[in-house]
Order: C-alpha cells, then sequence, then structure tokens
C-alpha cells in the first residue's frame, strides 16, 4: 500500500516537472547545449 | 542472446548519424534536445540523443533547475529502474564485452558500490556548481571512447596526423589513461564503471525498488536446486544465478536492489522472475512473499516421483 502511494506520488510530480520542463523552454535550453559540442570538454582543443 | 541484440540495436538507433562520417559534421537538431536514458556522449559525431550527465551538468552550470530531465529520468526509472543499464547502454555493453577476455578475474569490495553515490553528488553536482565546468565530462570514459577519439581522428584527418595531434591537450591525454585503466579494470571484473562509478545508475538505481518492473526470488521454483534435491540446502552452495550477474550480486539476497540491471540473466533458471506492478513481492503462484527471498535455507525440494 505504501509502496503503491509512493509510487503515484511520484508517478504525479515526476509527469509534472516534465510537462513544467517542457513549458519552460528545458527542452530547448537541452537541445542548444547538446548541439554544441564543447571540444575542450573532450579534451581535443 | 536477446539482450545482446537489444544492445546492438540500441547502439546503432542512439549513434546512426552517418552522415557525419564523409561531412566532418555532428548532428545538431531536434532530436538532441531529448535525453536518451544511457551513458551515450552526445559530443559523439553519430549521436541523436543528449547524454543525461552532461545536461544534469549544464542546468547546473546555469543555475537552473532540470525539470525536464528529472521529470523524463524518473518516469523512465519509474518504469524500469535500471532496465536502461543492462539492455540499451552501449558503454555497459563495450565493458561486457572486455570482461569476456581471457584475464585473471577478481571482485571488488562491496563497499565500492557507494562511490558512484559520491560523484553523482561531488563531481556531477558540486564540482559544477562551483567551478561552472562539467568536469565529469572532462573525464569520463565513454565521452573519451565515443567522442573524443572521433574528433581526433577528424581532426587528424585531411591534414597530417601531426598537426591533428596537435588538438589533443593534457586532459586528453589524462583521459586517454583513465579509458586505458577502465579497459584493464574491465577485462578483470564485471562492468566497474557501472557499479562504481556511473552517476547515471545511481539516479537509476533509486527507483529500483519501487519501479514498476520487478525482479523476484523463489528458490521453489528453480530448475537446478529441483534437479539436485534434497542435497542442496541453500543457494550458497549453487550461486549459479550470481555468476551469471553482470553486476556481481549475491542474487537471492540483491535481486531487487538499487544496484541490478534487470539484465535478466538470472532468471535463466527459474528461481528469478520479473513481473510488472507496485504490489509487494508474491512468488509464481501469487502468495505473498516476506523479503528478502523468503526460501533462503529453508527450501522445501518438490517430491520426487517415484
Amino acid at each position: 500500500m505504501v509502496r503503491k502511494l509512493v509510487f503515484t506520488l511520484l508517478a504525479i510530480v515526476l509527469s509534472a516537472c516534465f510537462v513544467y520542463g517542457l513549458m519552460v523552454e528545458d527542452f530547448w535550453e537541452t537541445l542548444s547545449n547538446g548541439a554544441m559540442i564543447c571540444l575542450t570538454c573532450i579534451g581535443v582543443a | 542472446m536477446k539482450r545482446r541484440i537489444v544492445q546492438l540495436f540500441s547502439l546503432i538507433v542512439t549513434n546512426s548519424y552517418f552522415t557525419s562520417i564523409p561531412t566532418a559534421s555532428f548532428y545538431q537538431g531536434t532530436l538532441k534536445g531529448a535525453c536518451v536514458p544511457i551513458l551515450n556522449c552526445y559530443a559523439c559525431p553519430l549521436a541523436w540523443g543528449s547524454c543525461p550527465i552532461g545536461t544534469l551538468q549544464h542546468f547546473i552550470i546555469v543555475r537552473a533547475f532540470p525539470f525536464y530531465l528529472i521529470g523524463i529520468l524518473g518516469l523512465i526509472g519509474l518504469a524500469t529502474g535500471r532496465w536502461a543499464c543492462g539492455w540499451l547502454c552501449p558503454f555497459g555493453w563495450f565493458q561486457e564485452f572486455i570482461y569476456k577476455l581471457k584475464v585473471p578475474k577478481f571482485s571488488a569490495p562491496d563497499w565500492l558500490r557507494h562511490m558512484k553515490y559520491v560523484v553523482l553528488v561531488l563531481v556531477v553536482g558540486v564540482v559544477s556548481w562551483v567551478t561552472f565546468e562539467p568536469w565529469f565530462c572532462k573525464f569520463c570514459p565513454a565521452g573519451t571512447l565515443e567522442a573524443g577519439l572521433p574528433w581526433l581522428a577528424w581532426a587528424a584527418r585531411g591534414s597530417d596526423y601531426a598537426e591533428g595531434m596537435s588538438f589533443a591537450t593534457q586532459v586528453f591525454a589524462l583521459k586517454i589513461v583513465m579509458l586505458v585503466a577502465l579497459v584493464a579494470l574491465a577485462a578483470m571484473m564485471r562492468r566497474p564503471f557501472c557499479r562504481f562509478v556511473c552517476p547515471l545508475g545511481a539516479l537509476l538505481g533509486l527507483m529500483n525498488k519501487i519501479s514498476l518492473l520487478q525482479l523476484d526470488f523463489d528458490l521453489d521454483t528453480c530448475a537446478i536446486a529441483y534437479a539436485q534435491g534434497s542435497d542442496l540446502e541453500n543457494c550458497a552452495t549453487c550461486g549459479h544465478c550470481s555468476r551469471n550477474c553482470p553486476m556481481d550480486l549475491k542474487v537471492p539476497e540483491q535481486i531487487g536492489s538499487v544496484d541490478c540491471i534487470r539484465c535478466m540473466n538470472c532468471t535463466t533458471t527459474g528461481s528469478a522472475f520479473w513481473r510488472f506492478g507496485t504490489a509487494p513481492s508474491r512468488d509464481r503462484t501469487g502468495e505473498k512473499m516476506n523479503e528478502p527471498a523468503p526460501h533462503w535455507g529453508t527450501r522445501k525440494v518438490p517430491a520426487q516421483p517415484g
């Protein structure tokens, strides 16, 4: 019962996080970061 | 065998921007906004998606809460726990492949498993926050293998090799040393990076206890125990499941632990089985089980015919 409750609460919170993240344009922030290769991070520049 | 096919499929799907090979470019389209639930470097020239740990560090550096990343990773973890580590992660597959080399094998102390939480909190969290630099990426061996080496090869291509090598920094030399060390360790012990270092595994593993996909253990249905009859007092005299575990877990005791990657290797004898649901552990007949494995040492062997 406790496990089911924790699961349900987490599912609601995480879904809300996901939707809110899309609304505040986290997706595009992720995209802009992923599309810019950090050459110093991979150590070749 | 089935898992190998899925791992190969995952490797190809997440790293199939083959246009990059002739054009020496990399993918910068919309899909890069999607985080894959595996440690797949987004600096890899063939990669479509973003690495969640690189993204997490980026959000820490720009002082923003990663709602989207936490949401997507959390939901994946809530559905399957660390299943992606066992079935989708190309770097995990690489380590399993290296482990097949015929060299002496040994086990590492169990407490080292906690090191991945230190890496997650200190290196990914605190150090990124303080220094404004993604330091985990700078030393990530998956990044060296998937991105550093291809980029260096590109830099060398079309010009003389020496010019290409001049791009390599001291950081890169250190990354190579760490990659070589990891390969050496992976040859001698099972998935060392996943067990002791991977911050993504640490995050996903937190969901293992409550995820929909669960693994349970019921010795009454073990084919080996049945075949060996009442001489088998408990699993310690067999250890078949544990020997097959790529995470070096003691399967009967640790089957649902935060380190289990749901590879299903332990399900071959029938004692371990998977199920979907949030209900407490049950055996195959639906009878409620006490945790951990209730039949440990008290197995009732089915009556032998005749």
